[in-house]
Order: structure tokens, then C-alpha cells, then sequence
């Protein structure tokens, strides 16, 4: 932990709304890109930045500093989003799909073959199980370490593999009849 | 295209996704959200976490319990105080005894000098309201020789003791 980010995490569980400003600043960038990615839309993502800030201010003074700070955050961020995942009853998101199923979702998928890939791969993201799906992004869009994930999930490295293995295996399915025509 | 290239391809393309800002205005409703936090917030959970947010080494956890044990035993310690050096009431009474005491010996010093001056009637009639007074006070003073810690004796003798200096003065003052 660095020294300014200790002071920080210090005036923070004092209640210093000022140091809080400060630390939003300096992870703002990063916790809004990992809740718009797992949300796929910007209104959610801002409603689970908002909850997911309610709730460190309520716990910082919880944090003793086990784990990095940073983790400890991303950690309460990302299942802010799943949680409101969960409960949303209107979501934008398809729901849960088994692996099973998702042939069926290639065999029906149908690519605009000018669109570029990153653009398929943006939509094709939101539309993985939310669980696999905030696996992908943090490690393939983000870069954290499975041990660092399985930390934030609350999960076992290997799941973490696991689950990200079966994210990219439905990616493939997916993406294979549009990177077939590249 | 093998399944490893697209592997690849995905993870590559997926470190190339555009990022998103957050909106300006996000701060504020996460600021106004954790204003009204505070505003209910109680003051001694302020309290508690204040003292949760002191820093400690990190090497050394026992010291936080050290200060949070040393401040609970000050606590204790000044109510101890308090108990142990709290004035006696017995003690209070008979330090305000001793002080009517010397009082009437100073007046009754003056009224002697004053005694050729004094009206023989009204001399007379203080006489015997002193006289009165004073048989108040050794029934008060036999009471507590057999309960010292009688309240009721002790504040009836104060009170004689009082009505006495009264009566003096009032004897001097014509």
C-alpha cells in the first residue's frame, strides 16, 4: 500500500468526505469501466458506481488492510453490479445461459460481417452469464491475476479458470462463424 | 481458424475494447447520497469511528487494544476517585459545627461588652430564647453521642446552632 493511499484509506474511515473525493478520483477510471462492462449500459453502471460507493463509505472502517486496498475495492464494486444484476427484474442483459444452449444461440447468430471485431466481441461480452462474464472482463479487459479475482468473487482460483475457460469456449462458439468469412 | 488462434484473437482483441469514462455529475450524486449518510449518522458512531480510523503500526495490533484498555481504566479510575474522595457528610456538618461555634463565641464576646447599653426587657427576653436555643443544642449533642451518624440530630443542631447566631446578631443589633 502506498504511503498517500494509507493517509487516504485513514481520513476516509474518519468520514472526510473531502478524501473520499480523492479516492474516487483516483480509481473513478477503472471501477466505471469494470461496471459498465459487466452492466453493458451506462445508467446501471453509474447506479452500481453510486451503491457500490454507499457501501465502502459505510464499511472502510472494516478494511484492515489484509488484502490490497485496491482489490478490497474492486471486489465490493464488482458484486455490487452482480447484485443489482440479480435484482434487477428488467435487465437488458439476456439471462443466465447454460453452455448447453448456447449452439442453439450461434446457430440463430448472425454477424454483420463489416462490423469490426472488437465491435461483435463488445456485444457478444453482454451477452455471456453474468458470473463468466465478470471473470472475462477482469482478467482478459483488466488484468487482473485469477488470484486477485478469486479474491474479489469470493472464489477458489480454480473456479475463476474454470469459469473464465467456459466464458472464451462460448466466445468461440460464437465468434467462429464471423471470424470463418476473415 | 483453430480454436488456440481464436483464444488468442478474443484476448487480444478484448485488451483492445475502448474504455468509458464516467460521467462529470457521478461524484456529486455519490456525494449527496453519502451527505445524507453522515447527517444521520449518530455522534457515537462518529466517536467509534474516529477512534477505528487512528493509525497504528501495522506490526504492532496490540498497541490499539493498549490505548482502548488504558482509556477504559482512566475511566474507571476517576470514578473511583470521585467515590473514594466524595466529602463525608458527617464531616461537612462537623466542620460547619465548629465554625457556628467560634461565630457565637465572637458574638456572645460582643454582647457582653455591649450588655450595659442593652435594653433590660429585650436583654431578658433574648436571655431566654438563648437559654432555649442552648438546651436544643445539648439535646441534639446528647443524641449523638449514642448515634454519631444521625443525620436528623446533626441538622436539628445545626440549625439550633444557626437560629442562635441569628438571635445574637438581631440582640446586637438592637
Amino acid at each position: 500500500m502506498k504511503i498517500d493511499e494509507a493517509q487516504l484509506i485513514q481520513q476516509c474511515q474518519q468520514g472526510n468526505l473531502d478524501a473520499f473525493k480523492s479516492l474516487y478520483e483516483l480509481q473513478k477510471q477503472r471501477i466505471y469501466n469494470i461496471a459498465y462492462r459487466i452492466h453493458g449500459d451506462h445508467e446501471d453502471a453509474q447506479d452500481s458506481v453510486q451503491d457500490a460507493f454507499v457501501i465502502i463509505y459505510k464499511k472502510i472502517n472494516s478494511f484492515r488492510g489484509d488484502s490490497a486496498f485496491s482489490t478490497w475495492l474492486y471486489r465490493i464494486v464488482v458484486n455490487t453490479c452482480l447484485n443489482n444484476i440479480r435484482k434487477s427484474k428488467t435487465r437488458r442483459t439476456k439471462d443466465w445461459v447454460e453452455l448447453s444452449d448456447a449452439d442453439n444461440i450461434v446457430e440463430d447468430a448472425s454477424f454483420d460481417q463489416h462490423k469490426p471485431l472488437e465491435i461483435i466481441l463488445d456485444e457478444e461480452i453482454q451477452n455471456l452469464p453474468p458470473g463468466y462474464r465478470a471473470v472475462f472482463i477482469l482478467y482478459e479487459i483488466e488484468g487482473f491475476s485469477h488470484q486477485e479475482i478469486s479474491q474479489m468473487l469470493n472464489k477458489s482460483v480454480g473456479t475463476s479458470k474454470s469459469q473464465l475457460h467456459r466464458a472464451k469456449q462460448l466466445l468461440q462458439k460464437r465468434l467462429k462463424p464471423y471470424l470463418a468469412h476473415i | 481458424m483453430k480454436n488456440n488462434q481464436i483464444d488468442k484473437l478474443i484476448s487480444e482483441t478484448a485488451k483492445k475494447l475502448s474504455r468509458h469514462d464516467p460521467p462529470d455529475q457521478l461524484w456529486d450524486m455519490i456525494e449527496t447520497r453519502l451527505e445524507a449518510i453522515n447527517t444521520h449518522r449518530p455522534f457515537w458512531q462518529r466517536i467509534i469511528d474516529f477512534v477505528a480510523g487512528l493509525s497504528f503500526p501495522k506490526w504492532q495490533p496490540v498497541l490499539r487494544y493498549s490505548v482502548i484498555a488504558t482509556a477504559t481504566a482512566l475511566i474507571f479510575l476517576i470514578f473511583w476517585l470521585k467515590l473514594v474522595f466524595e466529602p463525608d457528610p458527617i464531616k461537612v456538618v462537623d466542620r460547619a459545627e465548629v465554625k457556628y461555634i467560634q461565630a457565637i463565641e465572637l458574638l456572645e464576646q460582643k454582647v457582653e461588652k455591649q450588655q450595659p447599653d442593652l435594653d433590660m426587657n429585650l436583654w431578658i427576653l433574648y436571655q431566654e430564647r438563648l437559654a432555649l436555643l442552648d438546651e436544643s443544642i445539648e439535646a441534639c449533642k446528647q443524641t449523638l453521642q449514642y448515634d454519631a451518624e444521625n443525620i436528623n440530630a446533626r441538622k436539628y443542631l445545626l440549625l439550633a446552632y444557626q437560629e442562635k447566631v441569628e438571635t445574637l446578631k438581631k440582640l446586637l443589633n438592637g
